[in-house]
Parts: C-alpha cells; structure tokens; sequence
C-alpha cells in the first residue's frame, strides 16, 4: 500500500535492540561452546554467562536468576514449582492472585485448583485495575502460601503497589513466624513493568519476580526468574543439572545474553524514558477523548506510561483493529476474540465493562521511540476507521 | 486468526451495504452482548406463491466482527434475485464456503447470517 507505518502494540513484542543483537550474535559463531564442558571452549562461555548473570542480579537486587524459555515458563515454575516443594501438611494450600492476572498464572492457577493441589483465591479489583488492600490482607489465612499480583496489567495499564504489598507482607510474616505458621511468599509477573518502572527486588520486598525478553528489545524465546531468599522451588523440565537444578536443559547462551543486555539498557535512563513516554501517552488519551464515542477504560493517566486502552460504543474491537491495520497502524484488540477465544476479555470485564463494551474495546501500546506526529496519524486513521464501521451498523437499534 | 482473502474482501468492500427505504420485510438477529448484530432488508417481488417470491433486492447492516460482516455481505450477494424456495434452506455452511471457508470460532457469524435470511422470509407472508 506504501502507506504510513505506526507500529503501536509494543505490549505484545519489540523489535529486538541492535546493541542486543551485537552482544548475541559471538555466541553462535566464535564462543559457541556448551557452558557445561569442562573444557575451556566450554569453561570460557561458563565465566561469561556467570558474570553476566551476576551483574543483572546485582542491578535488580536478586540472589538468583533463572533463565526460562518465556515469562509464561517462569510463571509456571513459580505456582507449581512453590506448590509442590512445600512440606505435605493436612491441610490445602493457597494462592492469593487477582483477577486480571495474564492467562500464564490464571490457568497455572486452574491447573493447580483441578489437580487437587492448591486452593485459589482470586481478587477482585476497582473500576481502574486496582487491588483492594483490605481485601488481600483480609483474605490471608493460615493456609496461604503465595500472594502473586501481575505489576502491570498488559491490557490496560494498571499498575498494582507492589512495595507497598511488600512491606505489608513483611510484617504479616513477621507475625505469622511468632505463630509457628509458614511464610507468605510474594510474587510479582514484572513482565509489563521492566521496561518503565523502577525495579527493585529488595524495595519491593519481593521473593520472585518473572519477566521475558521481548518486551524490552531482547528476542522472544527467553525469559528470567528473579529469586531473593531462601525460597524453594521443584523444577517443572527434568533432566540436566542446568541453572541452579531449577531448570534443566543446555543455557540458551545467546539469548539468556541478550535477556541480560535489555535488562542492563532498561535501567538505563529510565526516568527519561517513562516521562517521555508518558508525555506520548497523554497526549494520545487527550486525542482519544475528544473523539465521539470513545471511552478510555481503566487506569487512563494513571496507569503505566505505554498502555492505553479505550472502547468504542457500537463497533466491534477485531473489525476496528483489522480496518486499523489497513491504514498502516497496528493495535490489538482489548478482548482475546482474535486469539481463539470468543469471550469478552477477563481483565475488561474484571473492571466492570459489559461484554458490549470489552468487545468494542482497542488497546494502543507504544514506546519513548513513537512521536506525537505518529499519535496524531493513529488518531486520523482511528477516526476513519469508526466512520467507516458505524456506517456498516447504522441501522442497528 | 486467519482469513481468506475473500472474506477480507467482503468485509472491506461490503456488497448490498446500507439502509432500505420501502422495504417490504426488515428483520434483525444478535445480541451485542455475544459481539454481532445483523439487520437485513428485503425488497420482494410478489410470486404467485410463497416459495415463487422473488428477493428483488437485498441490504444488510452488521455490527460485528470482520466475518460477521463479511457473511452477511456474501449472502446478500448468494440470494439477490433468487425465488424464495431457491434460498430458504440457505445453510451456514454454504455462506462460509462461498467465503473460502471460515475459522472454526466464527462459524457461528456464518449461523447467524443464515438466520437473518430465513427469518426474513418467514417474516414475509
């Protein structure tokens, strides 16, 4: 069509960082030995991997990392991994999570529920996104093993007070020792977050964290788990004694490099990049506002400085983004329609949308790279594009 | 979610698009809250029975997703010009073939511009 191109769904992937590609590309050509080789074609990829390793843990205050082949990998590992090392007891334990969790802890979740292993509690949340803390703290019971909060929600921005659960958690645990209960352990999937926000296992008081690399400008095919503490975790890939006998299997020594370097560049200027981000994501919410018929749902101006999502009355959300495309501009839908599932979207629906609304709904993710100049062409495609749809609906009562 | 190419036609160039005014039937199927409305309107030509009326011309409306709108369109398109007892068993099927086939998930678009039709007809007595 050679028409404009505004890539806006930054929230599903990001192009990879030519600075990572730089650090990958040694690993496959000149230093492609496997890191458990004793010899030093092997022994020389070991040192590198574990420097390497050691610098992000520095930089995140983690003890550990693992690295998992996805963030959904990580999520895995930590619900099922946690479940199954705790001591058998009598009684069921349970896992405190929200709601609108992405689908990697939400069916985690489920499976754990069904297999009879864990008991599930899922939180509900306000009309922006948001957790009540009176309701999670007044849901932890004895049984409670995990709390596992998404930092920010992926389809509308919502931004949960992990350091504030986190100092809370602290102190329940601190009772809950004098009692002779078990520790509350807390989880956060930072997948959304890593890129904008300030991340500090320590300050957040977190035991685990997972992330993937695709969303901050690593390949997709790799994703990490932060540990602090002495939390104990059963391994969901057998075989191999591979990092740390958490996840077996030869390092992905390319990637896991390329996970570290984006890690390294998101710290980098991060005060810089959300603020210019956030400058981009008002001034979309301001274009979005004043056109006719749209809706920004959730957190707005308060959630994370990349994610906007807004519904349309009357038009559908799969027509409105394919039409989008059309013009050039990529977006996703705010429901899962497009994703083999026809339900209206669980996080949409969670902050009180009908299912009217969440069909109709779109969601714009962007990044500091998208200019006000792309904003204002997503906004003119955007409104042709609703003229469009309501014309084909007119009649409609 | 992959379309053909004839259904990305359908929805991006909508045949038989729009109001009717004089029409001799309306009808509309859907709920919005499942995602899809569809509205059509005939204009008929009187046989001299049920089965021998003739859809002298055909206009649809359709809130929805890209294969709702597109079944709709393509029926439009099948049955225009068409004796009633020519298209009254018009099947969804047959809409999502003549639209090179549909995902399985949106089989029921394809049901529901199937339905659209023949309530119209019975509509029309």
């Amino acid at each position: 069509m050679g028409k404009k191109k505004v890539y806006l769904d930054w929230v599903a992937t990001t192009p990879v960082k030519k600075e990572v590609l730089e650090v990958m590309m040694p690993f496959w050509l000149e230093k492609w030995g496997n890191p458990s080789s004793l010899h030093s074609c092997g022994q020389e990829v070991r040192k590198i991997v574990e420097k390497t390793r050691k610098e992000v843990e520095e930089l995140v205050r983690a003890d550990r990392i693992i690295f998992t082949g996805s963030a959904t990998e990580s999520l895995n590992l930590v619900h099922k991994g946690l479940i199954e090392g705790l001591n058998k007891t009598d009684c069921l334990p349970e896992i405190i999570t929200s709601s609108i969790e992405h689908k990697g802890v939400l069916e985690t979740c489920e499976h754990l529920e069904k297999s009879g292993l864990a008991g599930v509690r899922y939180l509900r949340v306000d009309g922006k996104g948001k957790i009540s803390m009176e309701e999670l703290f007044g849901a932890i019971k004895k049984e409670t093993v995990l709390v596992s909060l998404i930092w920010v929600n992926n389809e509308t921005g919502a931004v949960q007070e992990i350091e504030e659960v986190g100092k809370k958690l602290k102190k329940v645990n601190g009772e809950r020792k004098k009692r002779g209960w078990g520790k509350v352990w807390f989880h956060s999937d930072i997948t959304q977050g890593m890129g904008y926000l300030d991340f500090d296992m320590k300050r957040m008081g977190l035991d685990l964290a997972s992330m993937t690399g695709h969303k901050i400008g690593a390949p997709k095919g790799v994703g990490a788990l932060f540990l602090r503490g002495s939390v104990s975790l059963v391994r969901q890939i057998d075989g191999g004694g591979q990092e740390a006998k958490l996840r077996a299997g030869t390092e992905n020594v390319a990637y896991v490099m390329g996970l570290c370097k984006a890690v390294k560049i998101a710290f980098k200027g991060k005060k810089e990049k959300r603020e210019r981000t956030e400058e981009i994501r008002d001034y979309l919410i301001d274009g979005l506002k004043k056109m006719e018929g749209v809706v920004v749902n959730g957190s707005g101006k308060e959630g994370a400085p990349h994610i906007v999502n807004c519904r349309v009355s009357g038009v559908e959300g799969e027509s409105l983004a394919v039409l989008m495309s059309d013009e050039g501009v990529g977006v996703s839908t705010g429901s899962a329609c497009s994703s083999g599932d026809l339900k209206p979207s669980h996080v949409l629906t969670a902050i009180g949308l009908k299912p009217e609304e969440a069909h109709g709904s779109i969601r714009f993710s962007f990044s500091e790279k998208i200019s006000k100049k792309d904003v204002d062409y997503a906004l003119e495609s955007f409104s042709r594009v609703i003229k469009k749809l309501k014309r084909i609906r007119k009649g409609i009562k | 979610m992959t379309y053909s190419d004839k259904v990305m036609d359908h929805f991006r160039n909508p045949r038989n698009m729009g109001e009717m005014k004089g029409s001799d039937v309306e009808m509309q199927v859907g709920n919005p809250v499942c995602g899809d409305v569809m509205r059509v309107y005939l204009k008929v030509k009187k046989g001299k029975n049920w089965g021998e009326n003739v859809i002298e011309d055909i206009r649809f409306q359709t809130m929805g997703c890209v294969a709702a709108v597109a079944t709709t369109s393509m029926m439009t398109e099948m049955v225009k010009g068409k004796r009633f007892l020519e298209v009254e068993k018009l099947s969804e099927k047959a809409i999502a073939e003549a639209l090179e086939g549909l995902p399985a998930l949106k089989m029921h678009c394809s049901g529901l511009a199937a339905e659209v039709l023949k309530k119209a007809l019975e509509k029309y007595k």
